[in-house]
């Protein structure tokens, strides 16, 4: 309490240890790589109390001191304080995935509408408990008892608490994501110690919160930022942006996130030509290449299966120039040559895994096959899962793509001739 | 004084209901407004539509079918037999006073013009149920209305003369007796009376709401009452007027009512509550149709039939809507959850828009 005023204030604890955390946050004891671990670790422990005690204001008081650090540059120039930073973040958004612990049922069980008082629940379930007395209490003064259920009052409560915990969700989630762009943003080429644990840690921090079932946040600019960490990375940290960036793009795909799904796949490409271009190993060099590659045609294969419009046209701008020449790639795939490359075929399978399980899953239909009978397909209206069988994999999506992008481009040479053509006259008739 | 040339007064007479202390106060009430809406609502969901289409006359003969249709249904019949203008805006206004008063008084005119010619039905005159007594005389039972009339000069109680008296009786064959015919409200004459009394909660809380206003304006004023309203001590005054308000409308049916979806009647409810207490109001219009229409043809067919020797004629609604055992059973598929708020309201709306 306040000596000064009459409202309780029940923050009052936490403001105080926020002032004292302060001293070592203005400090340049930071920069030592225990104190900023230990100073991370209290923040990371007192947001999981505050959030799983259902104090939003509590959270907001901590979060805010986690937000000065958006645009600190001693984040990026310092892998530790990176990793303590984004991994007070990643904590927050599974604290954040995992919800409040206090269920409706709890709620209702309270019977909040006898007492005024529930001591017993966490700060916010009492907000919605007392929304619930009133609720039961206008039925006693309006009916003479209580008429609704218990079942109902659980859906309703439901009703009330849904909505309120999915906007403070988002919130934080939101606000988590502007912590990893701010720093991001502001990347020079002079202060890169911590910034592939900070491209590393957003890739895992989206995928956090895609595996919660939280609402992607607004991921607005984050491909070049990405793009840009990945090409001040060197050796492993690069390779790690550019392995996490693929394996985002290919499970939010799955997600059918293609917002999310394009943009990751966009620092994957990008970045994979970046480390082609620096490789100088030939057969890693292909590698590299064909994973890009395959990681395309999972998306692409995602978007089939899904029906997602305008998939071939987010997939294709990976399978020409400057990534890939597609004639080359075409005739490989015509000579059934691509075993030949000492490719990691396995791992590329387990990329394909979830998609082949999902095709596996679709429906099956007679179709009658001018024979003597009738032969079995996959109830799809993609000629790509059709004749899915058991060794359904990467290779089917990859040729799938490359002859759908061949054929779209045969579609559209006639009409590049015809602009061509015009051109040509109108240049003619003006000499 | 031949009873059957007494004057009979009426219902609208506010002079008889004043000086036989049966002035209602619902006109200076704050649950009158609720009254109002809520019977308007409730009358208009019991007999949907103000025309004579919306009834229907059946009987085993067509004959005397269409000679009580003639009288009753027939826009042209030449009686001036309603108080309204249709009988169906007729029977909702039976409807509206049981619920105001809980009773309804109409006396009956069955004659005949010579005795070759059928009775038929000349007139219909409104009682004030103020006015009116039913008593057992000689195993009998008759209805007496008593009146004292008093005329008043000017704005003051000065009696202009000396009161008149008026005494009428009449057989029970003449008069439509309606009686309010749900439990509900209980301890009440009518659900008017049992909201007037809730009224006076809802009048104490607003004048509350009052001194909490006069509390914050006049800061320095020390009369204990608002120095109550400035310690928070009316601070729930508001909701609680809100509350009341929707108790009174919701002792008057108010929330199955067509109406009930335009004004929202209740600030802070589960959408169980809210369903079932529209589901309450609709079985509770169901069985006041089903009481009217019952009354109507025992008290007023049967007896015209029956002086003509008459088959059975029998008056009804001539759409279909849902019955009290629909209702019903959709409270039950609610319990269950099987159905939810927007289900009974569609149920609403669809019954209210198949006209």
């Amino acid at each position: 309490m306040n000596p000064t005023s009459q409202v309780p204030d029940h923050l009052w604890f936490e403001r105080r240890v926020m002032e004292l955390t302060r001293t070592v946050t203005d400090s340049e004891a930071l920069r030592r790589p225990e104190v900023a671990d230990a100073l991370f670790a209290v923040w990371a422990a007192a947001l999981q109390y505050s959030w799983y005690s259902e104090d939003p204001d509590a959270v907001e008081v901590i979060l805010v001191e986690v937000e000065q650090f958006a645009h600190d540059p001693r984040v990026r120039e310092s892998e530790e304080l990176a990793g303590a930073l984004t991994n007070t973040l990643w904590v927050m958004i599974e604290a954040v995935g995992n919800g409040f612990p206090t269920t409706s049922e709890a709620i209702v069980a309270s019977e909040p509408w006898k007492d005024a008082e529930t001591p017993q629940l966490p700060w916010l379930a009492r907000e919605d408990a007392s929304e619930l007395a009133r609720q039961a209490r206008a039925e006693i003064l309006i009916a003479g008892s209580v008429i609704s259920p218990r079942w109902s009052m659980v859906a309703e409560v439901q009703a009330i608490r849904g909505p309120r915990v999915e906007a403070r969700r988002r919130t934080v989630t939101g606000r988590a994501m502007n912590i990893c762009l701010a720093q991001l943003g502001d990347v020079s080429e002079s202060d890169t110690a911590g910034v592939p644990t900070l491209a590393r840690m957003t890739i895992r921090i989206l995928l956090r919160v895609l595996h919660h079932g939280l609402a992607l946040p607004d991921l607005d600019g984050l491909a070049p930022l990405l793009t840009r960490a990945s090409y001040l990375a060197t050796g492993e940290d690069a390779q790690d942006i550019r392995s996490e960036a693929a394996r985002a793009a290919r499970v939010l795909a799955e997600a059918q996130e293609w917002v999310g799904a394009d943009a990751l796949l966009a620092v994957a490409a990008a970045s994979g030509l970046i480390a082609a271009s620096r490789e100088q190993d030939e057969q890693r060099k292909l590698v590299i290449s064909f994973d890009r590659l395959f990681t395309v045609a999972a998306v692409y294969g995602w978007g089939e299966l899904h029906q997602r419009p305008g998939r071939l046209a987010a997939a294709a701008r990976y399978v020409a120039a400057p990534y890939t020449n597609v004639d080359a790639l075409a005739g490989l795939i015509g000579q059934h040559a691509l075993f030949r490359l000492m490719l990691p075929v396995i791992t590329y399978a387990e990329w394909f895994g979830s998609l082949k399980q999902a095709v596996a899953a679709l429906p099956e239909r007679q179709v009658f096959d001018g024979g003597i009978g009738y032969s079995l397909e996959k109830d799809h209206p993609s000629s790509l899962f059709a004749r899915a069988e058991i060794m359904f994999g990467p290779d089917d999506c990859l040729e799938h793509l490359v002859a759908a992008v061949l054929t779209e481009r045969e579609a559209l040479r006639p009409r590049l001739l015809q602009v061509l053509d015009v051109v040509l006259r109108t240049r003619e008739a003006q000499r | 004084m031949s009873p059957r040339r007494a004057r009979t007064f009426h219902l609208g007479d506010r002079y008889a209901a004043f000086s036989l202390r049966g002035a209602d106060g619902l006109d200076a009430s704050f649950a009158g407004t609720d009254v109002y809406v809520a019977a308007r609502g409730v009358s208009n969901s019991v007999i949907p539509g103000v025309d004579e289409d919306e009834l229907i006359l059946t009987g085993a003969n067509d004959i005397e079918v269409e000679q009580v249709t003639e009288v009753l249904l027939a826009r042209y019949s030449q009686r001036d037999l309603w108080s309204q203008p249709t009988i169906a805006m007729e029977l909702q206004s039976y409807v509206t006073q049981l619920i105001y008063h809980g009773e309804v008084f109409v006396r009956l005119h069955l004659d005949r013009a010579d005795l070759k010619e059928p009775y038929s039905l000349f007139a219909m005159d409104w009682l004030a149920p103020e006015t009116m007594l039913r008593r057992r005389r000689a195993g009998k039972v008759v209805y007496e209305q008593y009146v004292s009339l008093r005329a008043f000069e000017g704005s003051n109680y000065v009696i202009d003369g000396g009161p008149r008296e008026h005494f009428a009786e009449f057989d029970e064959q003449e008069v439509l007796h309606l009686r309010w015919p749900l439990p509900e409200p209980g301890g009440a004459r009518s659900p008017a009376a049992a909201a007037l009394r809730a009224g006076r909660d809802i009048g104490r809380n607003a004048e509350r709401m009052v001194l909490v206003a006069q509390a914050g304006a006049e800061t320095k004023e020390t009369f204990l009452s608002l120095a109550r309203a400035r310690a928070g001590a009316f601070s729930d005054a508001l909701e609680t007027e809100q509350i009341g308000s929707a108790k009174v409308k919701d002792m008057l049916f108010y929330p199955g009512a067509y109406e009930a979806p335009v004004f929202p009647w209740v600030e802070h409810a589960t959408d169980y509550f809210l369903a079932d207490r529209a589901l309450r109001s609709r079985v509770a219009i169901c069985q006041l149709r089903d009481y009217l229409f019952a009354a109507f043809n025992e008290q007023v067919l049967a007896r015209w039939t029956q002086l003509n020797g008459w088959g059975e004629v029998e008056l009804g609604l001539r759409r279909d809507v849902f019955s009290e055992s629909d209702w019903l059973e959709m409270h039950e598929e609610l319990r269950k959850g099987t159905i939810d708020l927007q289900d009974v309201r569609a149920a609403i709306a669809a019954e209210s828009e198949s006209r």
